[in-house]
């Protein structure tokens, strides 16, 4: 009579037979690893955590927390240039006073266009670069290499968690 | 037992966060120092790193979607926190991961917070040995008992990926300790 390997009800997980023999490889090889590795805390390390991580995260709140981004001081640079170069003609057009470059204070013009007296659209602020300057921008971005670039967020980005998504 | 929804939105609310946060901590401190201390080895350093990664998940808890489970998202924030903190260190000191944990080893024998002996540094050397992300797979599968499908929601791998680095580190671990045993 023929003996029957497998009892149709009966179901083992997906490749089980192919990896039994890794699993019972592992489990003799791990017989001789130790079994813990020796580690202590300090008496009532646990009991007092929370109580520590309170005090952390009080003082570290009030920490002003500084992150400079390059592409926004372009981005106030170009618009203060933008801003000069409309307030210079406005105040020509309408009036008989002529206001030099040197007259003008730059946080003034910053000022003006934070308060929403000018939309500015990017391609406005392009306009008013050559396209040699353009193409430098775009290159000395390329230019940055994985390690300053790694070098860079580890230097200035105190939450890299902050870069992963949820 | 308490119910990882309900914790959520009370560690969501105004009202409740504080005492949601302790329940928080209490729940998960000692798996998550035990996590981290595997990753950089001494005592001081685990502290902090836990620390800032408890303020990170209270200040962040607001953007939990909750895509992942509750202590899935948890580890993934100690993990991170602990490999840049490794990774500051070397860029500081102008050297490899590696060496940096290499020094953090020699030092375990002065450590007043270390009883092991000869055999469980020789342990640490032999998983020093793994590349980082299977140094993660031994630890947490070997010392904590994740199943493969908890790990590979922490470390975004394939549980089949993770199976044959888990044999892998197995066997590279057991070669250096038998070969290094015997000098």
């Amino acid at each position: 009579m023929k003996r029957r390997e497998n009892i149709d009800e009966f179901k083992v997980p997906t490749n089980y037979f192919d990896e039994f023999q890794n699993h019972l490889l592992n489990k003799i090889n791990e017989e001789v690893l130790p079994k813990n590795i020796g580690f202590k805390t300090p008496t009532g390390y646990f009991n007092k955590l929370d109580v520590k991580i309170k005090r952390k995260n009080n003082s570290k709140s009030k920490e002003k927390k500084l992150i400079p981004v390059v592409s926004k001081k372009i981005f106030i640079y170009a618009a203060s240039l933008a801003a000069i170069v409309i307030l210079v003609f406005s105040v020509i057009k309408d009036t008989t006073r002529f206001y030099t470059l040197e007259e003008i204070e730059i946080s003034n013009i910053e000022n003006f266009i934070n308060e929403g007296n000018i939309q500015l659209k990017q391609h406005e602020i392009s306009i008013l670069f050559t396209d040699e300057i353009l193409n430098n921008m775009t290159s000395n971005q390329s230019r940055l290499s994985g390690n300053q670039l790694e070098n860079y967020l580890l230097e200035n980005i105190n939450d890299l968690n902050a870069l992963l998504p949820y | 037992m308490i119910d990882e929804k309900e914790l959520i939105i009370a560690l969501k609310s105004q009202n409740e966060c504080e005492r949601a946060f302790r329940v928080l901590v209490n729940l998960y401190k000692e798996r998550l120092y035990w996590h981290i201390r595997k990753i950089v080895l001494n005592h001081e350093d685990t502290d902090d790193i836990l620390q800032n990664t408890f303020i990170k998940i209270y200040k962040n808890i607001h953007k939990f979607e909750e895509k992942s489970k509750l202590y899935t998202w948890m580890y993934r924030i100690a993990t991170n926190e602990s490999i840049t903190f490794l990774n500051k260190k070397s860029k500081k000191k102008n050297i490899t991961i590696e060496e940096v944990k290499n020094q953090l080893i020699e030092n375990l024998e002065s450590d007043i917070y270390f009883e092991g002996n000869q055999i469980q540094i020789l342990f640490q050397k032999a998983i020093n040995t793994l590349p980082q992300k299977q140094q993660l797979v031994f630890n947490m599968k070997y010392f904590e008992d994740h199943t493969y499908e908890n790990l590979s929601e922490i470390l975004e791998t394939s549980v089949g990926g993770l199976k044959s680095s888990y044999h892998i580190a197995v066997k590279k671990i057991t070669a250096y300790i038998k070969l290094n045993e015997t000098i």
